[in-house]
């Protein structure tokens, strides 16, 4: 019994460890904010919180799963754990965007005497106006340009996209038992268009270039120049860059075995091997 | 200024979407390719005064090609069109989910080459003009050095070169974009919003862009013509489409982050880019209050391309003023079509 005792009050002296660490720092670092230092400090201060909560119920989110539903569970606890850190450094973002803003009435008030000594006081709402967002414009400039401003719009990015992708993990999960397309699928399906439209347009020059040799087509451009030279060429409807009418069996097999030697890339079915192969239309 | 406000709030009711159109000098759409359109402008002078050689206008990937066309009284094409240039435009279109795979090798190798190739077919040439406007002015570039042959004389606009030079004052989108990881915000959101791009922008000086010109606005808001040159700037910087993932990712690495369009060993698909290559006459268009192309990024390009006519055209004005300021309006096209004849 006095065993199991002491092994509670051990773990609850290493959970309650860093959250004492944490407040026992607090005060120094408010007072630096106070005096002066702005949102650096205030960054340091809520670091302090974001550790603490880490080392004690943050470990609970990396903790492996077990079970039917472990997988899910993971991708549950991997996404929470992004979202975390992505309103952590929301908060850095947000707490250095506050210490721009302490700047600009700083400036302001600045501006705002200088004009008063010299005799040149803000006689209008829009004078004001000017003055206050030409001011703002120089505190958050000052700002922008420094390399923490730099690192901390780095860091909110990276962890606010690194969310996204556990968070389309999560609903494609969700989703795969609904009757809706998920991201993923999309991106492949489109993936899939794109490589197959790109084969389409390389066979179709190809083709154009077999034919203008045989000279059973249209001339390419750089052998026609030589020709008539038209600097007015007549209106004509927008030409499509779509599917032509299939090429004759004879001259596309002189392509495949020429140009693309590996016959699949002219099967629309590459992707799908299960698919028997079909025969490609005349 | 109450009063203002009031004839403000009238003349806007006025007005409708209809009002605020840009892009409206005549044209036709000549060739279609997946979301790709290449439009060719109705020619106003008459046929012994145009230009022999075509002009291909590379639009950047980022925003619409319209702030080259935004008005009547404010268009670069219009004035082109006007000085007897026969002028083609790409519109890259609005890149949805499915086009989250296209590479800049699908831009370049592929749209660019095919537009070039349409026109040299149409006009019977084996040169065209290629002009090639901000991250366009960049592809052309690119294309020029991998298809010498087919281009004339190349023209490029407030073109990023070296995207490490810096201005007077460093900007800040490479400062940014150092610690920004690419792969991972198009692992994560396929494409990058055009949104985004804007917010970017706009966060450069957040306070001029988003509160300082709508309070500027009330000066101009009576005056129903200036009211709508304000509407219309609007419409262009807020109708941005999205950026094809993979074509974005290949641009922050390979041109800002690792700054490859100068070392010669940028691939395009299975080209090399090497600007020695770009041996044709080079028209090089920078303004010299640039914020967002640092002119010192424009003008490294005389130290890389392997041209022996290349001429530097500085102009005292913005990016975007590059476009709409009357300095341009009167001065740029005219000196184009000046350079392009001498070299016709």
């Amino acid at each position: 019994m006095v065993d199991l005792w002491r092994l509670y009050m051990g773990h609850l002296q290493t959970v309650a460890q860093p959250w004492m660490k944490s407040w026992q720092q607090t005060p120094g670092h408010l007072g630096v904010a106070m005096a002066g230092e702005g949102g650096s400090e205030l960054i340091d201060l809520t670091r302090l919180y974001w550790n603490a909560y880490d080392q004690t119920m943050g470990s609970i989110t990396g903790m492996p799963g077990v079970g039917f539903t472990r997988e899910l569970e993971e991708k549950l606890a991997k996404g929470f754990a992004s979202w975390q850190q992505a309103v952590q450094a929301m908060n850095e973002y947000q707490l250095l965007m506050a210490d721009a803003w302490s700047g600009v009435h700083e400036q302001v008030l600045r501006e705002m005497m200088t004009l008063a000594e010299q005799g040149k006081p803000i006689q209008s709402i829009r004078d004001l106006v000017k003055l206050w967002t030409g001011a703002a414009d120089k505190s958050f400039d000052e700002i922008f340009r420094s390399e923490k401003y730099a690192q901390v719009q780095g860091a909110f990015v990276r962890t606010y996209m690194e969310y996204r992708i556990h968070e389309q993990q999560i609903v494609d999960e969700m989703m795969k038992y609904s009757h809706i397309p998920t991201r993923t699928e999309m991106d492949e399906a489109h993936r899939n268009i794109y490589e197959l439209r790109r084969e389409v347009k390389a066979l179709k020059k190809a083709l154009r270039e077999t034919e203008a040799t045989n000279g059973t087509g249209k001339k390419a451009a750089s052998s026609s120049s030589s020709s008539s030279k038209k600097s007015t060429p007549p209106a004509r409807p927008p030409r499509r860059c779509s599917l032509n009418p299939p090429p004759r069996r004879k001259l596309r097999n002189k392509i495949r075995k020429e140009v693309y030697p590996c016959s699949r890339f002219l099967s629309p079915f590459r992707y799908d091997r299960r698919t028997p192969r079909k025969k490609l239309p005349n | 200024m109450n009063q203002k406000l009031l004839k403000g709030v009238q003349t806007l009711s006025n007005l409708t979407h209809e009002d605020v159109q840009v892009g409206q000098t005549p044209k036709e759409a000549v060739y279609q390719e997946d979301k790709l359109v290449l439009y060719r402008y109705r020619r106003v002078v008459e046929e012994s005064k145009l230009f022999k050689v075509p002009v291909l206008i590379c639009y950047a990937l980022v925003n619409r090609p319209n702030v080259a066309d935004l008005q009547e009284n404010r268009s670069l094409i219009r004035n082109l069109v006007n000085l007897g240039m026969d002028v083609y435009l790409m519109d890259w279109g609005y890149p949805s989910r499915a086009d989250r795979w296209l590479t800049l090798d699908d831009y370049i190798n592929g749209y660019i080459n095919n537009c070039v190739d349409f026109i040299r077919e149409q006009h019977g040439l084996d040169q065209i003009n290629l002009l090639g406007i901000c991250q366009g002015g960049s592809m052309s570039l690119c294309y020029a050095s991998i298809y010498t042959e087919k281009i004339k004389n190349l023209v490029v606009m407030v073109a990023p070169v070296d995207f490490h030079a810096q201005g007077k004052k460093p900007g800040l989108i490479p400062h940014w974009g150092s610690n920004l990881d690419a792969a991972l915000m198009v692992k994560a959101m396929g494409n990058i919003s055009g949104d985004l791009m804007n917010f970017g922008f706009l966060m450069l000086q957040p306070f001029a862009l988003m509160i300082q010109k709508y309070v500027d606005m009330i000066d101009i808001v009576e005056d129903e013509a200036q009211l709508l040159n304000f509407l219309r700037m609007e419409e262009w910087i807020f109708d941005s489409p999205d950026l094809a993932g993979e074509a974005y990712l290949q641009f922050v690495r390979d041109f800002f982050q690792d700054n490859r369009l100068i070392k010669g060993d940028l691939m395009i698909g299975d080209r090399r880019v090497n600007l020695s290559n770009v041996t044709m006459p080079v028209l090089n268009v920078f303004a010299e209050k640039d914020h967002l192309v640092p002119p010192p990024s424009s003008q490294a390009l005389q130290k890389y391309v392997g041209s022996k006519d290349y001429t530097e055209s500085p102009w005292p004005v913005g990016h975007i003023g590059m476009y709409v300021s009357r300095k341009a309006q009167e001065g740029l096209a005219p000196a184009i079509a000046e350079w392009l004849k001498a070299r016709a």
